[in-house]
């Protein structure tokens, strides 16, 4: 979206430029385009900012192949506005990348759980590990108690030495009891908010959601959630 | 209506009839190969003496069980690609597989009778895992993986091969079968899950698949269409 209002910024200036040129000196409109797109051609860094890459152009190379290539020509003057705006859309571009990432952060808030799980109406629940008990999913009361979750910061090494310790006793004590998963279940079919693709954990308590995206993970939980029938398990 | 656009407008329909022809011959699977011609062009050095049978898995997809000549039962593969059968997968002895193509996903086999095997417990699993990245910067990105083990119970038929499509369960857990993910970043894809399987026999008892392999085994194999299965590990279990 923000694109396009960068193209409509960009379509602005050629009008103006073209209009304030006189009409013997005005290159024919596809010259003209071929103009500015090649000097879009520029030097850039990409700086990883705000978790994405932006790419912010230095120097103007395609402005100079223009001036290379016309300034034999005489026809240098008509042409270098639309070289140099060409150059300035790059950072119309930046611009737009800018504001998108603004916009998004407000629209979809990266700590809260609603962002992820937008739309459960469809969700089901899976047990993906022995230690999950035969639970069935309320989905009314999933819904319900959502805005009761809240970020908390994860402590993925407790989690994983906690688990390890559990086998070594299992093990020590020769005992053939089950260790227990932290989260035991997967929420399938839940659409998040942007299209984005979300794979969600279940607590074994059920009162934990554990959300990977393609790029972080983070954990939810509630004091209150009771979303799962016959109780997940007995830790709590 | 002038000469040209005549000769424009037959060449136009003689492009749209070829490809056409092409659609179809690239599209539409031919009939499959007979028994002796599969027998030549099963792509194992060992002679073969006969095929089991012929089993149409779906559309594109054939399931050949044959039994070498040193009485080793193997499994071959065909999938319809670009315009011809192509054999994907071959071995001369094997556990159970897994192949995936056009989006379903089997689990086959071709055991040998001695064994005995009467029923398969086969796993998916995946290994608990955490880690944390630029642990002192802003960008800290805590990730925990949890182990993930599901069991499913197949019971053998009267002939030594067999094949069955993989639990719904197991798709959703997995997602997609494309066994050649694009990126995905955290999120997992098909490689990051494994495939095992235990043999019992009819008296409950966990046996190995020692006739079976008892020559050995071993095959070839093209393209991502099929995931080899490992015993499981008992102590790996949770």
């Amino acid at each position: 979206m923000f694109m396009l209002l960068a193209w409509g910024f960009l379509a602005y200036g050629v009008w103006r430029i073209y209009h304030a040129q006189h009409i013997e000196e005005r290159p024919v409109l596809w010259k003209l385009i071929i103009a500015v797109l090649i000097g879009l051609f520029s030097f850039s860094i990409n700086l990883p900012l705000f978790e994405e890459v932006l790419s912010i152009a230095i120097l103007p190379l395609g402005v100079w192949i223009l001036y290379a290539m016309l300034k034999g020509k005489n026809r240098w003057d008509a042409y270098r506005k639309y070289a140099w705006l060409g150059f300035l859309w790059n950072y119309f571009f930046l611009g737009a990348a800018l504001l998108a990432i603004g916009v998004s952060g407000v629209v979809y808030p990266k700590y809260e759980v609603e962002t992820y799980l937008d739309d459960v109406s469809k969700a089901e629940l899976l047990s993906i590990h022995p230690s999950g008990k035969e639970v069935h999913l309320n989905v009314m009361k999933l819904e319900e108690s959502l805005s009761s979750f809240t970020w908390e910061r994860s402590n993925v090494t407790q989690w994983y030495e906690v688990i390890r310790e559990q086998k070594w006793l299992n093990e020590e004590n020769k005992e053939q009891k089950n260790v227990q998963e932290k989260f035991p279940y997967l929420l399938t079919d839940v659409k998040a908010k942007a299209g984005k693709k979300v794979r969600v954990y279940v607590e074994s308590d059920g009162k934990g959601l554990l959300v990977t995206t393609k790029e972080h993970q983070y954990y939810f939980r509630s004091n209150t959630a009771s979303f799962l029938k016959g109780r997940g398990s007995e830790n709590e | 209506m002038s000469k040209k656009k005549l000769v424009l407008l037959l060449f136009i329909a003689g492009l749209l009839a070829v490809c056409a022809y092409a659609m179809y011959i690239f599209m539409i699977p031919r009939d499959f190969y007979t028994e002796e011609e599969l027998l030549e062009k099963i792509p194992l050095i060992t002679p073969k003496k006969e095929i089991q049978d012929i089993i149409q898995i779906d559309e594109e997809t054939y399931f050949v069980p044959f039994l070498s000549a040193d009485g080793s039962y193997g499994s071959s593969i065909w999938v319809w690609n670009t315009g011809k059968w192509e054999c994907v997968g071959t071995d001369s002895a094997s556990g159970p597989s897994i192949l995936a193509n056009n989006g379903n996903s089997y689990v086959y086999w071709n055991v040998h009778p001695h064994d005995k095997v009467q029923e398969w417990q086969i796993y998916l699993t995946s290994e608990r895992n955490y880690s944390v990245t630029d642990a002192n910067s802003e960008k800290r990105l805590e990730v925990y993986f949890p182990k993930i083990q599901v069991r499913h119970t197949l019971t053998l038929g009267k002939e030594s091969y067999g094949y069955v499509e993989l639990p719904s369960k197991w798709k959703e857990i997995v997602g997609s079968f494309d066994l050649n993910p694009t990126q995905s970043g955290l999120l997992p894809s098909s490689h990051y899950y494994m495939f095992q399987y235990q043999a019992y026999n009819d008296k409950q008892e966990a046996v190995d698949l020692d006739h079976t392999f008892r020559n050995g085994g071993g095959g070839t194999y093209t393209g991502d269409y099929i995931q080899h299965m490992q015993q499981v590990i008992s102590e790996e279990l949770e």
